[in-house]
């Protein structure tokens, strides 16, 4: 009878204990996840951290996620200072010297972009929730992508060099779409002004040739007063903009407010992989993106 | 005459239209130039601004959490009804805790932490400063080991190990005080974490810490600490450390499971053992549960709505020896062989409501066996007693916090049996981000 129940236990360990495919990425965002799994295919085992409609501003570091961090070979994040509520006290937790800062298993993909709106003045809290090196959410940017892909490639490369030639074929195909879809998407938003409530386009904006006139948030990161919202139906009556803009996380009753209040249309643009059943990859994503925006 | 009066015409119409002409197109120039000029600076700022990181040395926080607040109990019995060293505990203000935080990386292997307390001694005013806290803890570590060794508080439930600032209540819990005292159990020593290699998040714990000390209540203590709230009122004796025996040990087992995306749940299970102040055959057990389950769903504002419900039993078995004093015939002291018996618990529900909103219930419970010297009706740190807190928290921000909180208390020790409080406190924290623990 013991027998059996040790060997039960055994057993579900045996099957418990995570399989290990290849590469053990972390990756802290979908869309990051997205990225090293069009890069790495099957030859890596990718588990992200938060969840497509989840606020990654405010993200709590669960348990879970030190248990994946101690197991990860990379650990690949946002950077910008967007998981600082979370990510450092996952890295000193995790034990996991392969990804600890400085180490080759510490992928921070915003070193491979040129960041904007990187604040020239001392900033403060006062301020509102300023990135000190810049805004954070780039990855909806064809331009900063290509090469976000070429340093997660490099990585890869440097860690699983026998792999190396599958992932430089897979990152070369990526690039082919992603030129192709360039031209796809180029044009099509080009003069349309919006109104968003969070800094969360202007990479894109950038990009494909569109303007943000003006936010819903008063500081990025802060809450919008009655009074704010007022002036801001106001101007919005006044300004015409082709949409007021804001993803599923938040801002949703404001957008609503301002969008009946005015007459201008309101978008939740999908944000991030999987945030949208159908969302299973970046260029999905990108394609939802231009589409629900034109 | 016609002549010089088309002349003139031409001048009274023509020069203020001209006028107007090139002053519109002076501003457009100077719009143009403005634009131009705002466009090189930016472009300028961004080649020469980024990119050059900073050397992070330390990482500095300062919070702060100041109450005011009433009760029917004067500021002398609030001193013990409201027996934790951060808790309200005054008639108007109370400032409970001024936290300094400074955290780095000391080189490729540490990572140091160290805590400054400072707060007003409620009834002198006199300022107190604590070391609170000052560690490292090791980074890389096989196996997945974690060192951490240092002055520091012991890994018992879910309240002793936090900081005030990080409770959701603003007083902590009656049975934490009793069995860790005003500041909760801390002290020099080492701790091992062990991540075992589970599929689900587990945690062991092994520490060894001085068992004397002001904040080492249940063990040995220190000689003011007794004067001030003696255990089961027995004398002092002081034993010193002679073997491994006069140390405080500790083992803990965390367990974490996601129950779903959105729910997640923890458990422990804590044991402290060491010797304590009432003589040489004193000895302390405490074992103790806790439970949390968060319910945090994905498509959140700012982190709420959530639900949090936390709940931690613990028992103190306290081998108190025999003691026998007759230098003073008229007060001979004879205390027998006892085991002091205290257990409790306390359940919380905090709901966010709103985002910057949240609404909490927290019930208390502790009792014991074993009697105090004069009575355990009435120790205040050993009677029976209930306590039910209601809460209301605001948040700004991440940043402040503001709680409204009324104690309904019911203990033997208290003249009328019972006591009502309001608490209303405020919470400001600057400096550096520090992450959450969950």
């Amino acid at each position: 009878m013991s027998k059996k129940i040790l060997f039960t236990i055994i057993m579900l360990f045996a099957l418990a204990a995570p399989a290990r495919a290849g590469v053990n990425i972390v990756a802290t965002l979908p869309w990051i996840g997205g990225m090293a799994k069009e890069i790495g295919k099957d030859k890596v085992s990718v588990t992200v951290l938060v969840k497509p409609n989840q606020d990654a501003h405010f993200v709590e570091a669960k348990p879970s996620m030190v248990l994946a961090a101690s197991r990860a070979d990379i650990l690949v994040y946002n950077g910008l200072d967007l998981e600082v509520g979370y990510l450092p006290l996952i890295i000193n937790s995790s034990r996991n010297p392969r990804i600890q800062a400085g180490e080759n298993g510490n992928l921070d993909c915003s070193k491979y972009i040129n960041a904007i709106e990187r604040p020239h003045t001392d900033i403060d809290r006062s301020m509102g929730d300023v990135h000190p090196f810049g805004n954070p959410h780039y990855h909806l940017s064809p331009s900063n992508m290509a090469s976000v892909a070429q340093g997660l490639t490099d990585t890869l490369a440097r860690l699983d060099s026998g792999n190396a030639g599958f992932y430089r074929a897979n990152l070369a195909s990526f690039n082919r779409t992603l030129e192709a879809k360039k031209k796809e998407w180029e044009g099509k938003l080009s003069g349309k002004r919006f109104i968003s409530f969070h800094k969360y386009f202007e990479y894109l904006a950038n990009d494909l040739g569109f303007r943000i006139t003006g936010y819903i948030e008063p500081k990025p990161g802060i809450p919008p007063s009655s009074g704010h919202m007022a002036r801001l139906a106001e101007m919005i009556a006044k300004d015409r903009p082709d949409a007021i803009l804001t993803t599923s996380y938040n801002g949703k009753k404001e957008v609503v407010f301002l969008s009946t209040k005015t007459g201008v249309k309101a978008i939740v643009v999908p944000h991030e992989i999987g945030c949208q059943e159908g969302i299973g990859d970046w260029f999905t994503l990108m394609d939802m993106v231009v589409e629900s925006l034109k | 005459m016609s002549y010089l009066l088309s002349i003139l015409f031409v001048f009274f119409f023509a020069f203020p239209a001209f006028a107007d002409d090139l002053g519109s197109r002076l501003k457009d120039i100077e719009k143009t130039l403005k634009s131009q000029q705002e466009l090189i600076d930016r472009l300028k700022a961004e080649k020469n601004g980024g990119g050059g990181g900073k050397l992070r040395l330390i990482d500095l926080s300062m919070d702060a959490l100041i109450a005011v607040g009433g009760s029917t109990e004067d500021d002398e019995s609030l001193q013990s009804l409201q027996g934790g060293g951060h808790d309200p505990r005054k008639r108007g203000f109370t400032v409970q805790n001024i936290e300094l935080s400074l955290s780095g990386a000391i080189d490729p292997y540490l990572m140091g932490e160290a805590h400054i307390i400072y707060f007003l001694d409620p009834l002198e005013g006199e300022t107190v400063v604590e070391l609170e806290e000052v560690f490292m803890t090791t980074i890389s570590l096989p196996y997945g080991l974690q060192l951490e060794a240092g002055h520091f508080f012991t890994e018992f439930g879910r309240i002793n190990p936090r900081h005030p600032h990080q409770w959701h209540w603003q007083d902590q819990p009656v049975i934490n005080t009793r069995l860790f005292g005003p500041d909760g159990m801390r002290g020099p020593g080492f701790r091992l974490g062990w991540l075992m290699p589970l599929p689900w998040f587990s945690e062991l714990h092994f520490g060894v810490q001085n068992a004397n000390g002001e904040t080492m209540a249940s063990f040995l203590a220190s000689d003011e600490f007794f004067g001030e709230r003696a255990i089961g009122g027995r004398p002092f004796v002081d034993r010193g450390v002679k073997t491994l025996k006069d140390l405080a040990y500790l083992l803990r087992l965390d367990n974490s499971l996601d129950l779903s995306d959105e729910v997640t749940a923890s458990m422990g299970l804590s044991a402290l053992y060491g010797p304590n102040a009432t003589g040489a055959q004193g000895e302390t057990l405490i074992y103790g549960a806790d439970l949390v389950v968060k319910w945090r769903p994905e498509g959140g504002v700012r982190g709420w709505p959530f639900l949090v419900w936390e709940t931690e039993v613990m028992k103190r078995d306290y081998k108190a020896a025999s003691f026998y004093d007759d230098s003073d015939p008229s007060d001979i002291i004879d205390l027998s062989e006892e085991t002091l018996k205290d257990w409790g618990l306390y359940t919380q529900l905090i709901y966010g409501f709103k985002p910057g909103w949240a609404a909490g219930l927290r019930y208390e419970y502790a009792t014991g066996s074993g009697e105090s010297v004069g009575g355990r009706a009435s120790d205040p740190f050993r009677d029976d007693r209930r306590r039910i807190s209601p809460l209301v928290t605001w948040m700004p921000t991440e940043f402040s916090r503001f709680r409204a909180q009324y104690n309904y208390d019911r203990a033997d020790h208290l003249n009328d049996k019972e006591a009502h409080s309001v608490w209303l406190g405020v919470e400001f924290m600057y400096g550096a981000h520090a992450a959450h623990s969950f």
